[in-house]
């Protein structure tokens, strides 16, 4: 993870393009045209070894030539070329590079792979980011740069725009310049050998000047790193993504349910749900978004409530609504006698909420007001349609005048507007607009624009669960697990019997059907007749993946004899061809009838980018057929197991229909729960089916299960996409007077905590820490430094308690690890009244280790040199001081572990 | 640790450390950040010095347990006496 270098990068103070040319329409002509075009203040240099100029323009033979080391280079030179420029670059004192050149091994060519990896290497020992290659360039309108072979010249503004398809970037740029959007920065990735997704998140989310931040994906790299940096984006500005390949791709062949049916989208559609990443359909829809979210309304719910001077278009707004799975509020007994009050006996008498053709300006104040109280709405679209008898812009007027009448202590109601019609009503939305209020010329757009609310605010809620990487009253039987599993890879298997399977559940407390190995006909008939009621048969082999399909599975068997019969049966027909010494075996369990039982699936695979993901969903034979399933990536907590649940069309029937009860919601999810953390404990497992769970009012229960397993290549942990909460890093303290403290990871919820804890610190303590006055705690610092990634930063707080409630903090110690790992900065603050009782010589000593065993090379920090009490701890800890030559009155502190 | 032993140690260690410390009147329960001038430093030097007294090894989340004289007693209370 590295933003390193990107200020050479995003804010050069010199550009070198090396490939400039003389024939007209190359790439290298356009972009050089294209960068002295756009008015770059800075140095422009560029290199061409057969013309002394170009344009006018003079040119240097080479890279040794320059006068001056560039911040940047553009390269469109032959992909020969390009491992040597770089390493000329990066001995010249270059620290970025934007590659636009193509031939690096895209479709797969072994000479292009060989470039690339030349390219990489040469860039490696100068720390040289690399921008591409085949890319289109980048384009930073805010210090006008244009260094891309795009047509026309972006306008400034504050929005991030990062492609990997420089054809896309182009189009964007069209599409929005004649729209008159704006941009910070346009950046084509094109082949992200280095600079990806990932770090353009981390650098955009810390750019002031940047209000949100686009992007079109056609994949990722480096799934972990990009969830991170998302997550950490997300809780400052709105990401929005476009994501290409929806459909495509997603029928892949596997062997189980859970592979079939977790389509390559589908997992980037749960990661982006868990990153706090709203998704759009279109380039359109995504700039609706921006605009509708860069509005802040208090939209805390999806029921909306619907206020129109005209019927059709109310049932219009509806229609969309319903088609998105937004809800219509319905309005209170109280709010409708307040209506009834203030509206003709004509009008709807519900939501949507008809207030008749002839509205006048009051109407819609009145209405407005009875409707923004009522506690059952969530937010009301006001529409109007042109008419001859009430003026549309007084109208509108009249609904600014209310809100603002409501003052900032009315109960939180979101408001959005749609007038409908060109001329006039046209200035009635820019009214709304300039007000902070969304406005959309037509009902479904209006819609659209809340479900985006809708389904942003829902994922900002969604980023902020962390799951601990070992739940709260859990405990599982490892030991059991590891036996089973080594015991199934020394015999160099990879699928496991389904009595195994259901043997590794239950060591995870998930319940289980009884299921006994039989090895004979007779066996199996002799454990049928020794349980109460008809029987299950099973076929046990690891052969066969779908055994009912084959014929391998007999239910509701009344009799011991029909047992027999049938075990003899599947004997014979499965027997064929396999080898005779290992006669086939079977498994016998009761049959479970439970008449108004739920089938459902539960499972696991491997995605390829994004490591594990579960699956929740309709279940039984059909599964794949019916494909109604949600997809998330552990771990998982409770919260975001119910969200699973509550995202597949089974959750309705699961709530109870038609004098069918509703069964235990938390029983599934903690199944959920269970099977997260087996795949988050055990790296062996790669293919997991619990179908059918059967689910009643009496609990869920496994029918079957299936598993594969594939010989790990690293710790668990490692292959998840989320680093999960470190709960082994909680320890206990204890204070002399019995109080006791908990000394745990950072977590985002401590962010309100966080700020009171600022908020305590005095004026002194907040220069020494801050090294200058700060008198608010900005919330985008507090964000960043209460949502960490456990990867490469930790912070230690000291909490009361248990620390599992948002309690006050009375002290932090941070590390931030470089990509590289070598070197950490720290800091520490603690609250007032802490000092003199050890915790602070506890925390550094507590981090210093902990850097340790990250195998960190070296810790520093910056201390004001008044901070005399910091400075003597240092001193103690053993680290060395030097005064900072560029900045009097500071020093810096290093200690090498 | 006999008691006596710990006090002895530890009121020896304050003198040395916070030579102002009212050692003679201090109060067993309270900190002693709250009785005298007593800042982090102190405290790790305190703990520092402590250790190479006692020949205990002393984790650092026991150093807020060791910031009163009645920690300190809690502490070594079951530490077999220095040789």
């Amino acid at each position: 993870m590295s933003v390193r270098n990107f200020k050479q990068l995003f804010n050069p103070s010199s550009v070198v393009l090396i490939g400039a040319s003389t024939k007209p329409n190359s790439v290298g002509a356009v972009a050089m045209r294209n960068i002295y075009a756009a008015g770059f203040q800075g140095d422009i240099y560029l290199v061409n070894k057969r013309h002394a100029s170009i344009d006018g323009h003079a040119c240097f033979a080479d890279v040794a030539s320059l006068p001056t080391a560039p911040d940047l280079a553009v390269i469109a030179t032959p992909p020969d070329s390009v491992p040597e420029l770089i390493a000329q670059l990066g001995a010249r004192g270059a620290r970025a590079a934007v590659v636009i050149t193509a031939g690096f091994g895209e479709g797969g060519s072994a000479r292009g792979k060989e470039l690339c990896d030349a390219m990489l290497a040469a860039a490696r020992p100068h720390l040289l980011r690399i921008v591409g290659p085949n890319c289109f360039g980048l384009m930073l309108p805010s210090v006008d740069l244009n260094a891309s072979f795009i047509h026309i010249q972006p306008l400034p503004g504050r929005l991030a725009f990062v492609a990997q398809s420089g054809a896309l970037l182009s189009t964007v740029v069209d599409w929005a310049t004649h729209r008159r959007i704006g941009f910070s920065h346009l950046v084509s990735l094109g082949d992200m050998a280095d600079v990806d997704f990932g770090d353009m998140l981390d650098y955009l989310a810390a750019d002031g000047h940047t209000r949100a931040i686009l992007l079109y994906i056609e994949s990722i790299t480096h799934a972990r790193k990009f969830m991170s940096a998302a997550r950490a984006a997300a809780r400052l500005k709105p990401v929005i993504v476009v994501k290409a390949g929806r459909y495509g791709e997603s029928a892949k062949a596997a062997a189980s349910h859970t592979g079939a049916m977790a389509g390559s989208d589908a997992v980037y559609e749960a990661a982006f749900s868990r990153a706090g990443i709203l998704r759009v359909n279109d380039l359109e829809a995504l700039f609706d978004a921006v605009s509708t979210l860069g509005m802040l309304q208090p939209v805390t719910g999806d029921r909306l409530a619907i206020v129109t001077n005209g019927g059709g278009i109310g049932v219009m707004a509806t229609d969309t609504l319903i088609y998105k799975q937004g809800r219509l509020a319905r309005p209170s007994e109280a709010t409708m006698d307040r209506l009834n009050t203030v509206l003709p006996p004509t009008w709807s008498h519900g939501n949507p909420v008809d207030i008749i053709g002839d509205a006048s300006p009051q109407r819609y104040a009145d209405v407005l007001t009875a409707i923004m109280d009522d506690p059952g709405v969530d937010a009301v679209l006001v529409m109007n349609c042109p008419t001859a008898i009430a003026s549309g812009m007084e109208a509108a007027q009249k609904v600014l005048d209310t809100i603002k009448q409501r003052g900032a202590y009315a109960r939180p109601c979101g408001l959005l507007s749609c007038w409908i019609g060109d001329g006039p009503a046209e200035g009635a939305r820019q009214m709304f607009r300039e007000q902070g209020i969304p406005s959309y010329e037509s009902p479904s757009k209006a819609v659209r624009g809340f479900m985006q609310m809708v389904r942003y605010r829902h994922s900002q809620t969604m980023l902020m669960e962390v799951p601990a990487d070992i739940p709260e009253a859990f405990s599982p039987d490892r030991m059991e697990v590891r036996r089973i599993i080594d015991t199934v890879l020394a015999q160099q298997r990879s699928w496991l019997l389904e009595t195994e399977a259901k043997a590794v559940l239950a060591a995870y407390g998930v319940k289980t059907v009884p299921t006994t190995t039989a090895e004979t006909p007779e066996a199996a008939a002799r454990i049928a007749a020794e349980m109460a009621g008809p029987a299950v048969l099973k076929v046990l082999s690891t052969a066969i993946l779908h055994k009912s399909d084959a014929g391998g599975v007999a239910l509701n068997l009344q009799t011991a004899e029909a047992v027999m019969e049938r075990a003899a049966w599947m004997r014979e027909h499965f027997q064929q061809g396999s080898d005779a010494s290992d006669p086939l075996k079977f498994s016998v369990q009761p049959m479970i009838q439970r008449p108004h039982a739920h089938e459902l699936i539960v499972g696991m695979s491997v995605d390829p980018q994004f490591g594990p993901v579960l699956l929740f969903g309709h279940g039984g034979t059909a599964t794949e057929i019916i494909l109604d399933r949600s997809l998330a990536l552990p771990p998982l907590n409770m919260n975001l197991a119910r969200e699973m649940i509550t995202g597949t069309r089974i959750f309705r029937l699961l709530a109870g229909y038609r004098g069918v009860p509703g069964v235990d919601l938390q029983d599934i999810a903690a199944t959920l729960v269970k099977v997260s953390q087996l795949v988050c404990d055990v790296a062996e497992i790669v293919e997991l089916d619990i179908n059918p769970l059967l689910c009643d009012p009496q609990g869920v229960l496994a029918l079957d299960a299936r598993m594969r397993l594939q010989p790990a290549d690293g710790p668990a942990g490692r292959r998840l996409a989320i680093c999960p909460y470190p709960t082994d890093m909680e320890q206990n303290v204890s204070l002399p007077d019995g109080q006791r403290l908990l000394m745990r990871p950072i977590r985002p919820e401590d962010e309100p905590a966080f700020q009171r804890f600022f908020a305590n610190l005095s004026p002194e303590d907040i220069r020494l820490r801050f090294l200058h006055p700060m008198k608010l705690l900005p919330k985008t610092l507090a964000a960043r430094l209460t949502q960490i990634d456990y990867d490469r930063e930790m912070a230690l707080v000291l909490t009361d308690g248990d620390g599992r409630q948002c309690t006050d903090l009375h002290g932090v110690v941070r590390i931030s690890a470089d990509p590289d790992n070598e070197e950490a900065e720290f800091a520490i603050m603690l609250g007032r009244g802490r000092t003199g009782l050890g915790l602070g010589p506890m925390l550094m000593r507590r981090i210093i280790d902990y850097a340790r065993e990250r195998g960190i090379g070296r810790i520093f920090g910056e201390v004001l040199d008044d901070n005399r009490s910091m400075l003597a701890l240092c001193k103690a800890l053993g680290f060395e001081r030097r005064r900072d030559p560029d900045d009097p009155g500071v020093s810096n502190v290093s200690l090498q572990l | 640790m006999r008691e006596a032993d710990i006090d002895r140690i530890v009121l020896d260690l304050l003198r040395q450390i916070a030579p102002e410390a009212p050692v003679d009147s201090l109060q067993p329960h309270v900190p002693f950040r709250n009785q005298f001038e007593f800042d982090s430093v102190d405290f790790l030097n305190f703990v520092l010095k402590l250790e190479k007294a006692t020949g205990a090894g002393i984790s650092e989340l026991d150093y807020p347990g060791l910031s009163s004289l009645d920690g300190c007693r809690a502490f070594f209370k079951d530490s077999p006496v220095r040789t």
